[in-house]
């Protein structure tokens, strides 16, 4: 009972959508309500309820759904940052195409909210293929050319995506021979062509949350996309990546050591090659969409580890878990404070206020002791601690480091929105503005106090919140050190080149960095169709010839006239980063 | 029984045909009096198989032969589809041919294009089936010309030479049965059995030759030639040549040789369902990638139609409950989304004057229901979830799977991402870019209500497909009969 009606508010948002083009009482109703719509889900979330196993038989191909430990985690995190985009988008958005955004708003957050509660492989892909293409209108919203390009790619690689996750799912529910999301992964196990599904699955989620290689998609949509939707993809979204990887891999049930060695390498090289790159931005939104990228390398290392040690899966699904809420809440309130600042304050107390709290998000993620970021890490670490095979000793060392990588992101930011926020849109910030955002950095600063302690139970670890000793306070002071290079990289680079810190001159690396030469062979090969085409429909295949040449004088054109010199320069250092750092790490983990 | 459904439509077609022109109301009675009658006797035959009774007509034909007509499980199935859809496109074609000239004619070979594919889908018999398979060319043929000009005319003769070369050959290949495994009864396969064993080589060369006249109408490459060609037809005749009439009297006539004249086991005994199944597969890709060039809607939606029927028969030619199940629900879930998508092409011609493709920027927001309903048809054709076309993709694969098929699940991937490359644009550029110029009518934002509401009866009746596969009578739950009485208890 409880359970359904859970599932009723979770789907009453693509009603409410529908309703929103209503000329009547009714639409105009919807239209009050659309931002609201995930509040009730916040509220039952919230609420001291059991929400057991309830079977809808007639629902799909027999839909169950439930909500166990780690799916609560996931909806009240993603319960709330919708709630809190979605206020937020009824004070910052235009009127015009604003029943058009709210739309496809609802309908992805019909999707996302429901995904937690799938107990059974097709609701689950159901949902999170309903969430995957009502995302694409958010990221088209805006309809100008950075934005079709954008959603362009966003969609090509969700579609590949959907493929491989579809694939894997029918390779797994013919092999296991159930649906059921409590004994699939463990059925998968059992099965002959586990690592088969295992990677095709890996893949499939690996491009919703943004893994590195699978990545590219993320910078260009972000930024795109209006600032509070931005929040949602990035704090919500992209998570349903992980809890694909958490609801369907086989982990804990056998060892996969190969692809548990790849899942590591690509999630450090992750974290260091889009802090690399996404340090060099200069939108602020660009730069939190690498940050993204590079929290979710962190989000997978536990996945990697609990891969190739079974024994390790409980900590690590406790520690993506937590990470998860953590970066969630914290990215968008991050994605939230942009669009604050691009609305400006009333007074120069609001805008300390405002400085406050983004510096102390941003310092969260970076994981400074106290915060949940901290916490976080420190789950992470418990975790890596269990990795007893080859390379442990460089995961751990990486771990902390990545608070380095992630403060020199955070620097890059903070200057970039500090400096934005002079040149306010608009004069008064509307209570719409500024409670969202306050809401999510409130609940970053309550999630350790909150969640220390069955986190740590989960973890494994014993509970410690004893009072500060001298020793402790020296040791929270050590801890900084990342935080301190990080800056320090950043200065360095900046003292080098002040023109960059003003932003004034383009990214070294292109937004989608890797992406580039693709598109760009993409584009040749297109023209190269057309011409040969034309040519065939013409009974001239001796015209083929020549469009070969014009695909090579094309080439050359371009190379005379220096911009594909230039952009090869760009992209280029983008692949030989992305190489290195991951030849190297894979190298020191597999020594 | 099953005598009175083909009579409700062919007294309308004879009731039609007399018709002045300006008889206006009389004629927009007996269109729906028919339809909706025959919707009810549907209902009736539904009700009384699940009494435990049989239905079953035979009349004495040429010597020897019977005309039978009879109810079965997969008969109903195309029953079904054809009776809720045939009444749907009667609405619909109402209101797209108001005040357009020589509409006695066109609703008069409509009704017996219903009496045809009725008779197709109750035929009893290879010959009866055979019968009113010709009687759907002959009767489609005013159809697919109606509007006279040039194009049509040559389309039609296109459609002709396709179809009855294609009888012919079917005509040759059913004699041919008749001498080899004596009078062909769909709930009686002794003689074939029967022959099949004695001369295998014989009756796989009868598979193949049959299979080449069916394989015209089902639009197996590379005998689809007609069907792309054939869309110059109004908007309601495209919508059920593709959906329920023509193309679909292949198809069912393919899973009629498949389960019920062969059988799957000597079928695959035989060895002609390997050959099957990759005709299929190429033909689901064949289409699909010619579907990419396209700049004309309906163009594009033909060549989709396809590769999309080819699916049902990949499904048939795959031995196994899951692999059939997913072929059998997709000769309906095709149907409903198909329709759908023809339905809103033709609103948007009628209502914008729009053909092209790439002409479609912003239509969206000028006409968002029409265009909200494409959107969910054509999610459905890739295969997204919730929409019906998903259920369709996941029995394939997983029967593909079950079969030691593996290639089954590529091709359906392969399928899918060009299906995505096809249609995703176009809603992309329908919702998101801004039109080139205004719009050349200002007037009613949407189509009349007479266009509007049977597309989106079809419209939902495909996302209800998918949403509700679970639900008593929902089209899963039907092809579920059909398959569980093809493999037996």
């Amino acid at each position: 009972m409880t359970t359904s009606i859970l599932l009723a508010f979770t789907a009453a948002p693509t009603v409410l959508a529908l309703c929103l083009f209503l000329r009547n009482r009714l639409g105009a109703a919807a239209r009050r309500l659309a931002p609201f719509a995930a509040l009730p889900v916040v509220l039952l979330a919230i609420a001291p309820l059991e929400y057991p196993l309830l079977d809808l038989d007639w629902l799909l191909l027999g839909a169950r759904f439930e909500l166990d430990a780690v799916g609560w985690v996931f909806l009240i995190v993603a319960a709330i940052i919708w709630t809190a985009a979605g206020v937020f988008s009824a004070s910052y958005l235009d009127e015009e195409g604003r029943e058009g955004y709210f739309f496809f708003f609802l309908v992805t957050m019909t999707g996302n909210l429901a995904l937690p509660l799938a107990a059974d492989a097709v609701s689950f892909y159901t949902a999170f293929s309903v969430m995957t293409f009502a995302g694409y209108g958010l990221i088209l919203h805006i309809a100008d050319r950075q934005a079709l390009r954008a959603g362009a790619v966003y969609i090509s690689l969700a579609v590949v995506g959907e493929l491989f996750i579809v694939v894997g799912l029918m390779v797994a529910v013919r092999a296991a021979g159930v649906l059921d999301l409590h004994v699939l992964p463990s059925a998968i196990a059992g099965t002959p062509q586990v690592g088969t599904i295992t990677a095709l699955l890996l893949i499939g989620f690996g491009i919703k949350a943004g893994a590195v290689p699978l990545h590219v998609w993320l910078p260009l949509a972000h930024p795109v996309a209006p600032t509070p939707a931005s929040a949602a993809l990035s704090g919500a979204m992209i998570k349903a990546g992980v809890l694909g990887w958490l609801r369907f891999l086989p982990i804990g049930d056998v060892a996969l050591a190969d692809l548990g060695l790849v899942v590591l390498t690509l999630g450090l090289t992750g974290v260091f090659f889009a802090a690399a790159v996404g340090f060099l931005q200069d939108n602020p939104k660009t730069v939190l969409a690498y940050s993204s990228v590079s929290q979710i390398g962190l989000m997978s290392l536990p996945v990697g580890v609990a891969l190739g040690f079974p024994e390790a899966a409980p900590p690590a699904i406790a520690a993506v878990t937590f990470f998860a809420a953590h970066h969630g809440l914290a990215k968008a309130a991050l994605f939230l404070g942009v669009g604050v600042s691009s609305v400006g304050f009333r007074s120069r107390l609001a805008r300390t206020a405002f400085t406050a709290g983004l510096v102390f998000t941003a310092l969260t993620l970076a994981g400074i002791p106290f915060t949940s970021g901290k916490l976080a890490k420190s789950g992470l670490q418990t975790v890596a601690h269990l990795n007893s095979g080859t390379g442990s000793a460089i995961v751990y060392p990486l771990i902390t480091l990545s608070g380095a990588a992630t403060a020199l992101l955070m620097t890059r930011f903070l200057i970039l929105v500090i400096g934005r926020s002079r040149e306010p849109e608009r004069a008064r910030p509307e209570v719409g503005i500024w409670l969202p955002w306050a809401v999510l950095v409130s609940c970053t600063v309550l999630l350790p106090i909150a969640a220390t302690e069955p986190l740590q139970r989960q973890l494994g670890v014993a509970s410690s919140i004893a009072p500060l000793s001298i020793a402790e306070v020296l040791s929270i002071a050590t801890e900084l050190w990342p935080i301190v290079i990080g800056i320090a990289i950043f200065a360095a680079f900046g003292w080098r080149r002040p023109e960059w810190v003003r932003g004034s001159v383009p990214p070294d690396v292109p937004p989608g960095d890797i992406l580039y030469p693709f598109e760009l062979a993409t584009r040749r090969l297109a023209r190269f169709m057309r011409h040969s085409q034309k040519a065939v429909r013409a009974g001239r295949v001796d015209r083929l010839g020549a469009a070969l040449y014009e695909l090579y004088a094309d080439t050359e054109r371009g190379m005379l006239l220096g911009r594909l010199e230039a952009g090869l320069t760009r992209w280029a250092m983008a692949v030989v980063l992305v190489l290195l750092l991951g030849a190297t790490v894979f190298l020191v983990l597999s020594l | 029984m099953p005598l009175a459904v083909l009579a409700t439509s062919l007294l309308t077609a004879i009731l039609i045909f007399p018709l002045r022109e300006d008889q206006v109301r009389l004629r927009t009675a007996f269109n729906l009096i028919g339809s909706s009658l025959k919707l009810f006797l549907v209902g009736v035959i539904f009700w009384g198989v699940f009494q435990g009774y049989q239905f079953e007509a035979r009349l004495p034909f040429l010597d020897g032969l019977v005309l039978s007509l009879r109810v079965d499980s997969l008969s109903l199935l195309f029953v079904t589809l054809s009776a809720i859809l045939w009444f749907l496109t009667t609405i619909y074609a109402i209101g797209y041919l108001e005040g357009s000239p020589h509409r006695s004619r066109f609703f008069g070979f409509f009704s017996l294009c219903v009496t045809a594919t009725m008779g197709i889908a109750l035929a009893g018999n290879l010959i009866t089936f055979f019968v009113f398979y010709e009687l759907l060319t002959v009767a489609t043929y005013p159809l697919v010309v109606h509007r006279g000009t040039g194009q049509a005319l040559a389309a039609g003769r296109v459609y002709l030479i396709y179809t009855l070369t294609g009888g012919t050959v079917l005509l040759l290949g059913i004699a041919w049965l008749h001498i080899v495994a004596g009078p062909i009864d769909f709930a009686e396969r002794t003689g074939v059995v029967l022959a099949a064993a004695t001369y295998p080589t014989t009756m796989r060369l009868i598979f193949f030759v049959i299979l080449a006249g069916l394989g015209v109408k089902a639009a197996l490459v590379p005998l689809h030639g007609w069907l792309p060609t054939a869309m110059v037809a109004p908007a309601p005749v495209s919508a059920l040549l593709h959906a329920v009439a023509v193309v679909k009297a292949g198809v069912f006539g393919i899973a009629r040789m498949v389960f019920d004249v062969y059988g799957l086991e000597t079928a695959a005994t035989l060895g002609v369902l390997q050959p099957l199944a990759i005709v299929a597969s190429i033909t689901i890709i064949y289409g699909s990638i010619r579907a990419l060039g396209q700049d004309d809607l309906k163009r594009l939606l033909a060549y989709s139609t396809v590769s999309q029927l080819a699916y049902i028969v990949l499904g048939v030619a795959i031995v196994g409950p899951l692999s059939s199940l997913g072929g059998l629900v997709h000769l309906l879930h095709q149907g409903m989304m198909k329709i759908t998508l023809f339905f809103c092409a033709g609103l948007i011609a009628e209502t914008l004057g729009i053909h092209r493709i790439s002409e479609m920027a912003g239509v969206g927001r000028r006409m968002p229901v029409t265009m909200g309903i494409f959107t969910v048809s054509a999610i459905g054709m890739i295969g997204i979830p919730p929409v019906a076309g998903f259920v369709t993709k996941w029995y394939l694969g997983l029967g593909g799977l079950a079969a030691g098929d593996r290639w089954v699940v590529l091709v359906l991937a392969a399928s899918t991402l060009l299906t995505a490359v096809y249609f995703l644009p176009i809603i992309a550029s329908a919702w998101f870019r801004r039109p080139a110029d205004e719009w050349p009518v200002a007037g009613r934002i949407e189509a009349s209500r007479m266009l509007l509401y049977p597309t989106l009866a079809t419209g939902l009746l495909s996302l209800a497909a998918g949403v509700l596969a679970g639900v008593p009578f929902s089209p899963l739950w039907l092809a579920t009969l059909v398959t569980a009485e093809i493999y037996g208890p």
